[in-house]
């Protein structure tokens, strides 16, 4: 619940694989509600999620290993190095020789040269960019991003849309959800508009202005 | 899968309380004040003092502890790495035995140097029972540190969260607070060995009903 009225209801999408959805809506709208439903980090009282066929809501903790999450917070240790963080969340997954995975991680997002510099110590953009790291360590096929681009400045935010864009192109399926139009990634081959929990236009990119359909879809909703 | 998930999260706690040393640090100083300030109260006699000791060492490590859990939990907190535990395929039973276990071992590891003090400030001798009294501190220390552990992750899901953790916790804490301090009465005293092995049994009993309440429970406490 957010306040008196459902976080979220009456929102249904399906998204293929490979496929690129990005989220959008303004604070408030359940964006974030939905992407943690997705992550199974909150158990909806109604609703189902389905993925690859699956009952998602019911499948076992081992499948979380086909969702990597990203956030706008780090989800890291400060008092740890970024490459300890690493190593500790391959061992979490499960993954073989973590110290290898880690320091494959860094360098994808090209971090080798702060790996042994503690989280804490790090800049906001070299921080996000050691999350991206951990949220693709275990190679997840559907990636789920929450505002990533939060305090990021616009040299970090390019260089994260970068990354983001070479990880679509690898194959994997990403939800974005975003606030900001500005930040909708050229990648994106679906959209979803939410407003106050509720999803009030959703479809195929490229279908038009995309802010016009975002303007059109808050102001449909009062907004 | 779920041991090698709950030893990461202990070794994952050791190394950054191993770097910081604040929390333990802090702790065993207030510990060691706590337990001073029963010496100094009421000008107690030496018989008075090994009456004492024993309770005062649990107090001490009581208070000590509420300090402690509440910090080691919040480490979770920052930069929301919980949500980064949440979303591995870690099972929750795990990572609560891995915080569990760090819990207890820091607290163990405190009362390496505050039970010499005590034993010391009180005046106490165990008559050379040594093992005995590695054993009930052991079983009481697992107990505490599951309960602190659990009440932890309650109060950091509250907005009142450092001030409703001792409000929580030290009430369910009393048989084994009971228990350690009765079993080292009795060890101290000598001759009182089936009281003792009474006690260490309530503290036994203690660790396996909240260490199996909490384990499952804790699913649900973390849980948005």
């Amino acid at each position: 619940m957010y306040g008196s009225r459902p976080a979220l209801e009456d929102v249904s999408f399906a998204l293929e694989e490979g496929g690129f959805l990005v989220v959008l809506g303004p604070n408030g709208a359940g964006k974030t509600t939905l992407l943690k439903t997705l992550a199974r980090l909150v158990r909806p009282s109604a609703g189902r999620v389905w993925l690859g066929g699956d009952d998602w809501l019911a499948a076992p903790a081992e499948r979380q290993r086909e969702i990597g999450v990203l956030s706008h917070a780090t989800y890291l240790y400060d008092g740890l190095t970024a490459r300890e963080n690493l190593r500790f969340f391959a061992t979490l997954y499960g993954l073989r020789d973590p110290d290898d995975r880690a320091r494959t991680a860094l360098a994808t997002v090209g971090l080798e040269d702060a790996a042994d510099r503690r989280v804490g110590h790090l800049s906001r953009g070299q921080a996000q960019r050691v999350a991206i790291a951990r949220a693709v360590l275990h190679d997840p096929a559907l990636l789920l991003l929450d505002e990533p681009y939060a305090g990021l400045d616009p040299r970090a935010a390019a260089r994260l849309s970068a990354a983001l864009d070479a990880l679509h192109a690898a194959g994997r399926t990403v939800v974005l959800t975003t606030h900001d139009l500005a930040r909708s990634p050229a990648a994106a081959t679906r959209y979803l508009v939410l407003v106050e929990g509720r999803a009030r236009s959703e479809g195929r990119l490229p279908a038009g202005d995309l802010e016009t359909i975002y303007e059109d879809a808050v102001a449909a909703a009062g907004g | 899968m779920g041991w090698r998930a709950a030893g990461a999260i202990l070794a994952k706690d050791l190394r950054l309380e191993l770097r910081r040393v604040e929390t333990v640090g802090t702790m065993l100083v207030f510990a060691v004040l706590v337990a001073t300030m029963f010496v100094f109260a009421g000008d107690p006699t030496p018989q008075d003092l090994r009456r004492l000791g024993p309770g005062a060492l649990w107090v001490s490590l009581l208070f000590a502890g509420a300090i402690g859990f509440g910090r080691w939990f919040a480490q979770e907190e920052r930069n929301q790495a919980l949500q980064g535990l949440l979303v591995s395929p870690v099972d929750r039973a795990a990572l609560f035995a891995g915080k569990w276990a760090g819990a207890t071992v820091f607290l163990l590891g405190i009362e390496c140097a505050l039970v010499p003090v005590t034993l010391t400030m009180y005046q106490l001798d165990v008559r050379g029972a040594w093992g005995e009294l590695a054993l009930l501190l052991l079983a009481v220390t697992i107990g505490y540190a599951a309960l602190g552990t659990f009440f932890a992750a309650v109060a950091a899901r509250t907005t009142a969260g450092e001030l409703l953790l001792p409000i929580l916790l030290f009430p369910l804490s009393v048989p084994l607070i009971l228990a350690g301090a009765e079993g080292g009465q009795a060890l101290v005293e000598g001759g009182r060995m089936g009281d003792y092995w009474s006690w260490l049994s309530l503290a036994a009993a203690f660790d396996v009903i909240f260490g199996t309440v909490c384990t499952l429970a804790f699913e649900y406490v973390i849980e948005e």
